[in-house]
């Protein structure tokens, strides 16, 4: 069996796709948890199961997304109870690194601040969509949902974001 | 194509139409103004997604089909020593680095495997059988629960590391066969004191907390290790 992760050259290896990889895992955990401490903690307990499980990947290519189902996984059993559905959108805004926030354009905090409301089933599939550059079928496997509920997904998704933002919603198809 | 048809397909992946989309787009300036605008709006959920990361500089992004961020070697060494407590960085270091004292070694491993001291419960039996075959020893009853077992790269072999529930807490046996010392060398560094025995064609090493008393223990384990020959 191929084992690219085995031994030392395979312990380097997957040390360096971590790396690589972490800005993007860390950045999924924050949207799924819209907490930063929990998407480290999250990425972090991610991080020691995948290394303890290196020597069972077979391709190199195969990690990204078997990384971030891990950290799906993680999310769901750490922390899904204590999901933060009951704080206002605002403080979760203000709590997300407030010095940065002086210092970046209020459109995108405006942006940002609805991505923070929207429910869970359409921010997901969007942030695989656009931060990470999954296609639709992609996206429809790691959800474990079919491409056509995906789509729905996406559209209502944007849908919602142009309504929050004001952005010609009386356009819209839906 | 109509437009509803255009705007569900704009509207759920604007960076992907098919051609029939793109025809209608040619011939609809209002379609055209609404993927414009989708587009628009997806640059910006980007931006806004793309939050900073802990160690990192603020503002990088990565749009689809972009090259990763260039690596900052000095953040793999915080990861690492954050996700496994430094396995990756010990694993490096012993790549490159001179050979560090085999007592140092024996610590730095099972600091390397912070997992191993965590379970409590007796291990898999043919697991643990398996381990001992590979390390070409036999245990003898006596030596206590093995809760840990795991064939383990160490100075350049594979050694059965075993982790055995005693009186004293947890307490970590590698079995050396290829590592002689010619007296007990005793040690205590990084929270963890430890014995290294001459023993067999090689030494075991037996390692606890701090300041256990290990005396009994590692009198048990001597007992119980049987050595299959070379």
């Amino acid at each position: 069996m191929n084992a690219p992760f085995a031994g030392k050259n395979g312990e380097y290896a997957f040390a360096q796709l971590c790396d690589e990889l972490r800005p993007d895992l860390f950045r999924f955990a924050f949207w799924l948890a819209r907490d930063r401490q929990v998407a480290e903690d999250v990425v972090q307990e991610a991080l020691f199961r995948a290394w303890r499980s290196r020597e069972s990947l077979t391709e190199t290519g195969a990690v990204k997304p078997w990384l971030l189902t891990i950290v799906r996984r993680e999310h769901a059993r750490l922390y899904e109870r204590k999901r933060l559905e009951t704080v206002q959108v605002d403080e979760l805004v203000g709590s997300e690194s407030p010095e940065l926030a002086a210092a970046e354009q209020q459109e995108v905090l405006d942006v940002r601040r609805a991505i923070f409301a929207l429910e869970d089933d359409y921010r997901e599939p969007l942030v695989l969509q656009v931060l990470m550059g999954y296609s639709t079928e992609e996206i429809a496997q790691q959800l474990g949902l079919t491409q056509g509920a995906v789509l729905t997904r996406l559209f209502r998704a944007r849908h919602k974001l142009r309504r929050q933002l004001g952005l010609g919603a009386s356009e819209e198809a839906e | 194509m109509e437009c509803l048809e255009f705007r569900r397909a704009a509207g759920s992946d604007p960076a992907h139409l098919s051609a029939d989309a793109r025809a209608h787009r040619e011939g609809c300036p209002r379609c055209a103004e609404y993927l414009r605008q989708t587009l628009a709006l997806d640059e910006k959920i980007l931006a806004a997604l793309s939050v900073p990361v802990p160690g990192r500089e603020p503002g990088i992004g990565r749009t689809a089909g972009t090259a990763l961020p260039v690596i900052d070697r000095r953040r793999w060494f915080a990861l690492a020593a954050s996700i496994v407590a430094g396995v990756a960085v010990g694993s490096l270091l012993w790549v490159s680095a001179p050979r560090e004292s085999l007592a140092h070694e024996v610590v730095e491993h099972v600091t390397h495997e912070p997992d191993a001291m965590v379970t409590v419960n007796p291990a898999d039996p043919s697991h643990v059988e398996d381990v001992l075959e590979h390390g070409r020893i036999r245990l003898r009853p006596g030596i206590g629960t093995v809760s840990y077992a795991r064939t383990c790269p160490f100075r350049g072999e594979k050694v059965p590391h075993l982790v055995v529930q005693t009186g004293v807490g947890p307490v970590t046996v590698m079995v050396l066969r290829n590592e002689k010392v010619s007296a007990p060398v005793h040690f205590d560094e990084q929270g963890y004191s430890g014995t290294i025995l001459p023993a067999g064609p090689g030494s075991i090493a037996v390692i606890g907390t701090a300041h256990a008393n290990l005396d009994q223990v590692a009198e048990r384990v001597l007992d119980a290790v049987e050595w299959s020959r070379d």
